[in-house]
């Protein structure tokens, strides 16, 4: 099943532009990659190894590094917006202010693959992040782990310093912790990780919905709204897996082109609450999904319409009322068993 | 499943015998009884809905079963004596005296406060027409022991909570291995002994969690725990025999020991007694054709039979007045008025209990639950606290 789930975000991101379907344990994965790309290409044009002048094109470069072409595209219109990159009608974009200037395949070759390995690394990481990120995720509220990086490096055949990259990603995303003996720990989700994440969310995602209001795609939004409308209809006939896609959408692809990186981050660390439902649909009835529905629908009614503050204050509304559920949620799953555990992790209590 | 057979799940102290027999006796179709321990039951109602059709069992278990989607509303309005039910603390529905405050915060978790289904279908306090759980039958508990042992050991009076973690005790106490009841019970017992500093032993913090388990956890090590009790079945045996002497212990199982002669002596802790309330809840897979057959099962429940049978092994009912019908004076005035017994008192499990001239510990119906300290809890930190109790139970298995 994990190697599914790579498989399949790898395909949403190949296939996807912005805003698709997606599954929230993934959309970290798509937004590490159009930001690995990003950093790889602003430190190309720093160190002026792409000079002034140089001809960018999303589909090269995507060849090149062996990439779908929908993070390639995100990550130049990130330099773009930061001014780095200017565009060229229709001929990609153009570094700095100097006249155009091609670049031969062969030199995009050297510059992008033969002289960094930063990218290659980074595709390691990326194609096993996920699943160890739903690995860990999946683990929270069993209890306490211990993740060791050499059997996770053999586990997923790649070296140490590949699992150790993974382990720093989900250390800054707040999913893992180093322990004073500087072993990576997953820690036990507690009812108050819950209360502080989700004041924190309160905070932070009425805010960036704001900051991403206009630049939303109206036919992805128009697609979320019958999708929503859809899903009520049928509920709770719809099954789980229609919600999930639902709340990947509402929560994660929502804030996507946020260009705020730190606020970014920062709601990312601070969606944990969201893996309570996931389990507890795994083994329990959606009955008590239906409002959050209803609140979905209106919140994306009124950003079609423009009424960005009320979006907001219905977010709001809505972060505040799940926590009750939420808590209760996170209560049943103590009647679960702890999932089959995979070979790198060690329980401690 | 079998539609002319009603289900239900429950322990042995509410599905005893005595209550099989006179439901087979006064309801006209046929009911199967299957008797679980209280962890086992609790978990089967929360994962199985479909394999029963009344759970009987804690109120406090409801935070979990309604949100597992696993029980259906029972409506008040099939209650036949539902304006009579009165429930502990003078928190009846509707009534608006409470004990203390009306705040739900250092009780556990109080019957009223997950009675009614409210509209936002969340469970809670104020009246609706429709209620997670009929309440049937409670009790103020805490534990029993030796009087002889604890004067041979030097133990210091008043009867506390503390005992449970007394050095003193070591190696023949015993629990209960259900964590909602047992680790109030602990966290009373701890705070009371000086080890910890806890606020509200009805929801404790991640960091009182740490605190209370590294406590407990060395106790188990060293063997100051015997074994714990899964059923009332089990602490008889523990309580009855050589290995213990002192034990959180239910009442059923306290007058039946009680009835095999032993000496054994109920204490009034000076902290206050741990609340429980149970009652009978509907499965959600609970088919329509047979919905008519549980309201028959649950309004017998209220009749007043149950109840006699459940005030012989020291247990309170929600509606009394048809309990007192159907039992003599002298039980009435033992059982509910915390009076001296005019005569020997007849048991379940023995013919007499309870002997001429002796009186309740703690007194009346009334003082006993004014007494309640907290009510069995599923805290917010449930999760984490059942995974640290398990491990708990692990240190010596």
């Amino acid at each position: 099943m994990p190697s599914k789930i790579v498989t399949s975000e790898k395909n949403a991101d190949i296939d996807g532009s912005a805003p698709g379907k997606r599954h929230p344990a993934n959309a970290g994965t798509a937004s590490f990659l159009y930001r690995s790309i990003r950093d790889l290409l602003a430190e190309k044009i720093e160190t002026q190894r792409f000079p002034p002048g140089t001809i960018l094109k999303e589909g090269s470069i995507a060849v090149q590094l062996g990439v779908s072409r929908a993070p390639v595209r995100r990550a130049l219109t990130m330099l773009y917006d930061e001014g780095a990159i200017r565009a060229a009608d229709g001929q990609g974009y153009i570094v700095g202010t100097a006249t155009p200037v091609p670049m031969s395949t062969r030199r995009l070759h050297e510059i992008l693959v033969s002289q960094s390995d930063d990218i290659g690394r980074s595709a390691t990481w990326e194609r096993i992040y996920a699943e160890v990120s739903n690995v860990v995720m999946s683990s929270m509220p069993f209890g306490t782990y211990r993740i060791q990086e050499e059997e996770l490096g053999h586990y997923h055949q790649v070296s140490r310093t590949v699992a150790r990259e993974v382990l720093w990603r989900l250390m800054d995303r707040r999913l893992i912790e180093k322990n004073r003996k500087s072993h990576w720990i997953i820690g036990q989700m507690t009812a108050s990780d819950i209360r502080e994440t989700l004041e924190m969310r309160q905070l932070l995602e009425p805010r960036a919905l704001g900051h991403v209001a206009h630049s939303l795609d109206h036919e992805w939004l128009g697609q979320l709204a019958t999708r929503i409308a859809e899903a009520i209809e049928a509920f709770p006939e719809g099954g789980k897996a229609a919600l999930e896609d639902i709340e990947a959408d509402m929560f994660t692809t929502m804030y996507a082109r946020l260009r705020n990186a730190r606020m970014l981050s920062s709601i990312e660390r601070n969606q944990i609450s969201l893996i309570v439902p996931r389990l507890f649909r795994q083994h329990f009835p959606i009955r008590d999904d239906l409002p959050a529905m209803k609140e979905y629908a209106q919140i994306v009614h009124h950003l079609r319409t423009g009424s960005v503050e009320v979006a907001q204050v219905l977010l709001t509304n809505h972060i505040v009322r799940i926590e009750q559920l939420t808590l209760a949620r996170l209560r049943v799953l103590s009647e679960l068993s702890p999932p089959q555990s995979a070979p790198y992790l060690i329980a401690i209590h | 499943m079998n539609t002319d057979k009603l289900k239900v799940i429950g322990t042995s102290v509410t599905l005893n015998e005595k209550l099989r027999r006179a439901a087979a006796r006064d309801l006209p179709f046929e009911i199967e009884f299957e008797i679980l321990n209280g962890v086992d039951c609790q978990r089967r109602g929360i994962m199985s809905p479909e394999s029963f059709d009344i759970y009987d069992q804690w109120f406090h278990s409801l935070d979990l079963l309604w949100t597992a989607g696993s029980i259906q509303p029972v409506e008040v309005a099939k209650i036949d004596r539902w304006n009579h039910i009165g429930l502990p603390a003078g928190s009846s529905p509707g009534a608006p005296g409470h004990m203390r405050s009306n705040k739900a915060h250092g009780f556990g978790t109080r019957p009223t406060d997950v009675l009614f289904i409210q509209d936002d279908m969340t469970l809670g306090s104020a009246t609706t027409p429709l209620i997670a759980m009929l309440p049937t039958t409670y009790n103020a508990d805490s534990f029993a022991y030796m009087a002889d042992a604890a004067a041979g050991l030097g133990v210091e009076m008043p009867e506390s909570w503390a005992w449970l973690l007394d050095e003193s005790w070591h190696g023949k106490c015993t629990l209960s291995k259900d964590p909602a009841s047992s680790t109030v019970e602990l966290a009373l017992a701890a705070r009371s002994a000086g080890l910890v500093d806890i606020e509200d032993p009805g929801d404790l913090s991640i960091e009182d969690i740490d605190a209370l388990f590294e406590i407990l956890a060395a106790r188990q090590r060293t063997g100051h725990f015997a074994k714990l009790w899964a059923s009332s079945e089990d602490s008889i045996r523990l309580m009855s025999g050589p290995s213990c002497v002192l034990g959180s212990l239910w009442s059923p199982a306290y007058y039946a020991i009680r009835g095999m002669g032993r000496k054994l002596t109920y204490a009034a802790p000076r902290e206050g007694y741990r609340g429980w309330q149970s009652g009978l809840s509907l499965s959600a897979a609970l088919p329509a054709e047979k919905l008519e057959m549980a309201y028959a099962y649950l309004n017998w429940w209220l009749d007043g039979v149950p109840g006699a049978i459940m005030a012989r092994q020291g247990y309170y009912m929600s509606v009394t007045e048809p309990v007192r019908a159907n039992l003599s004076p002298a039980e009435w005035d033992y059982w509910y008025e915390g009076l001296p017994a005019s005569d020997d008192l007849p048991g379940l499990s023995a013919p007499i209990v309870v002997r001429k001239g002796e009186q309740r510990e703690g007194g009346s119906h009334k003082e006993r639950v004014e007494r309640v300290a907290v009510w069995s809890t599923i805290m917010p930190e449930h999760n984490y606290l059942v995974r640290r109790w398990r491990e708990f139970l692990d240190i010596r298995n």
